[in-house]
């Protein structure tokens, strides 16, 4: 159901990297599929995934980021809301994330299910265990997705729904180099809109918009505690709140973060993320708890 | 479910004694006295009040808004940044987004000394106070922050019916005394101040609204569904679904660590389903074992629990009413009891045959 548009990007190093055919999901490998419906037409979608914890996507903590997490959360959760829903289709409003473990062996699975559908919203409860170590918990996601009013009659799936593990890739880069993080430090962040990073209807994907608050939450930590212990020199981040408040289409997003204040190993950051190529419109907001590792 | 106070009935908002105003700025404040009732046994503030709060904020906000249509609370978050210890509490919140089928607001809650500095704040000093509509101004307080939340609200449409939230009918008590020259009928409707007083709580505020514990190991808790605690639409208010789930997971977390008062809530993430209109409505306790414990990593932190509180209206044939996500710290590096991790897929399985309506 997802497009791109053929594309080449050029990275730190200046290598081109081919994202012509590499999708958000692709990027960390997610394999689905769909629990077939049985004969009650009552009962809610649920959809399974599993990605690699692959070193590249890895925090200081050991595991995937929560950035990356959430991006696959995301797919996973709106594909099931989306399913649930058909022939319409959904927009994720909002994630509500209880990262339980940050240090992760892999694979991991996730595990979504329709809590509540009604007519404009539905809510979706994801969660994500860690394969690799006796399927301990490793995520709790609620997610809500608004249900978009114009039927989409183009959207055509085979169901049960089975897409395959991605390939690795033979020359992996950062999330920051794929999601077009700009280098930088400090309080202030800018991702750059490409199309890989777009859903079929040209809007930013909500996992770039995970991925862009979980870095610049971690760099507006380091500056704040610059000085510190060194734990703090390469934080992770844990519990993170994001509410998706308009798409984003044209960028770049600059994500502005704010530390509300903290104690001990953790920090509360509150990003702010504006869309300049819009008149600087705000576009999402995340509360981000960050952890010196 | 933002509130309308029960008209003259005595009410738990009422003894909590929130009270606040809309500022000129686009916020709403509300506020409250920290008392031995609302706060845990260390003095802080207790995070289901803090959830109260800004939830009764929020939904002030919301009402006149969305004026003159309603709305019901969707989604809670509650961030803890420090405890909470007064001697006022004091939540000021902004609306994030405005759309057709939703509100979403967030909210900033500080430790406030004293009443002049709230005064100074409440005067309309754009250079004083944050509003998150105008990030560049935000912080130059000096008060403490204690908490962050967000809230998303659903806009339920009037019909052309007035709101319930009428202060006219609702007996919210409010302050008109700038009304004149004023033309709008939300002005009107929504005064400037309105409080929400009674004579408060003489016992802790969990047994104030008639929270029992039946499993303290399990979390299992219940309150009744009754005026006492019932908001505008007549099921139990979205504040005392937040202290029900506070208390299920402080109970089974403090029984796992073995030493209960040192474990202290964190976060809050209330995602509400149904309303809980019957009752009584009981809590049932996952817990989520960190990895802060022995590992080389010191991610997260120690003693860092979670916990899945699921709130059910046993009265409702055990539908699901609200699903929370409660982060606990404790002080103690003792292991939780056996998790259930092992189970919560199932788990999931079994919200997927009551969950959806």
């Amino acid at each position: 159901m997802t497009t791109s548009t053929p594309q080449t990007q050029r990275t730190e190093t200046g290598r081109h990297l081919p994202f012509s055919s590499v999708r958000v999901s692709d990027y960390f490998r997610l394999e689905r599929w769909e629990l077939p419906a049985s004969n009650d037409v009552d009962e809610p979608v649920q959809l399974f995934g599993r990605m690699p914890v692959e070193s590249h996507q890895c925090s200081q903590a050991g595991g995937m980021t929560t950035g990356g997490l959430l991006s696959g959360v995301d797919s996973i959760g709106g594909m099931t809301a989306g399913l649930s829903v058909l022939p319409r289709w959904i927009v994720t409003t909002n994630m509500m994330a209880t990262i339980v473990r940050l240090s992760n062996v892999g694979p991991l699975r996730l595990h979504s299910i329709v809590l509540r559908r009604g007519r404009r919203s539905v809510v979706v409860a994801v969660e994500v265990v860690d394969e690799g170590d006796h399927d301990a918990t490793v995520a709790l996601v609620t997610m809500t997705c608004a249900v978009l009013d114009a039927v989409r009659r183009d959207l055509h799936f085979e169901r049960p729904i089975g897409i395959d593990m991605p390939p690795p890739d033979p020359h992996p880069v950062v999330p920051e180099v794929f999601f077009g993080i700009e280098p930088g430090s400090g309080p202030v962040t800018r991702l750059v809109i490409t199309d890989h990073l777009r859903n079929p209807w040209g809007i930013l994907h909500g996992g770039a918009l995970a991925l862009l608050a979980d870095v610049a939450a971690r760099r507006a930590a380091v500056a704040d505690r610059k000085g510190s212990e060194a734990r703090w020199a390469r934080p992770a981040c844990g519990d993170t709140v994001i509410h998706y408040l308009q798409p984003s289409r044209v960028g770049p997003i600059e994500a502005r973060c704010e530390v509300l204040g903290g104690q001990g190993d953790r920090l509360a950051v509150r990003v702010g993320m504006h869309e300049l190529g819009l008149g600087d419109r705000l576009v999402g907001v995340a509360s981000v708890q960050v952890l010196a590792c | 479910m933002a509130e309308r106070p029960p008209g003259r009935a005595r009410h738990f908002l009422g003894d909590l004694g929130v009270d606040g105003q809309y500022d000129r700025e686009g916020l709403c404040i509300a506020r409250i006295q920290v008392n031995t009732a609302n706060c845990t046994a260390r003095g802080e503030v207790r995070a289901g009040v803090l959830a109260t709060l800004v939830d009764v904020v929020g939904g002030m906000l919301a009402a006149r808004e969305l004026y003159p249509d309603w709305m019901a609370t969707a989604d809670l978050a509650l961030r803890i940044i420090r405890p909470a210890r007064g001697p006022v509490v004091e939540a000021r919140a902004s609306v994030l987004r405005r759309g057709r089928t939703t509100l979403v607001v967030e909210a900033d809650v500080y430790d406030v000394d004293d009443v002049d500095d709230r005064n100074q704040y409440v005067r309309g000093d754009a250079n004083a106070c944050h509003g998150h509509g105008a990030e560049s101004t935000r912080s130059r307080h000096s008060e403490r922050r204690v908490a962050w939340a967000s809230m998303t609200f659903a806009v339920l449409a009037s019909g052309g019916a007035e709101g319930p939230v009428d202060g006219r009918s609702s007996g919210i008590d409010t302050s008109d005394s700038e009304h004149a020259g004023r033309t709008s009928l939300t002005d009107h409707v929504f005064g400037r101040t309105w409080s929400m007083n009674g004579p408060g709580f003489d016992v802790p505020v969990t047994d104030g609204v008639g929270i029992t514990i039946s499993d303290p190991a399990g979390g299992v808790a219940s309150v009744e569904v009754n005026e006492y605690v019932q908001n505008s639409v007549g099921a139990l208010q979205g504040g005392v679904m937040a202290l029900l789930a506070e208390t299920a997971a402080e109970q089974a977390v403090g029984s796992a660590v073995g030493r209960e008062a040192e474990v202290m809530i964190t976060d809050l993430q209330m995602a509400y389903l149904a309303l809980g209109r019957i009752g009584p409505i009981e809590s049932r306790v996952t817990e989520l074992e960190g990895d802060g414990i022995g590992v080389e990593c010191r991610c997260p932190p120690s003693g860092r629990q979670s916990a899945l509180v699921e709130l059910h209206d046993r009265g409702d044939d055990d539908r699901l009413t609200t699903v929370v996500t409660v982060g606990t710290s404790s002080s103690t590096n003792a292991s939780m009891a056996e998790p259930g991790d092992a189970g919560l897929v199932t788990e999931l399985g079994r919200l997927r045959n009551t969950g959806v309506s």
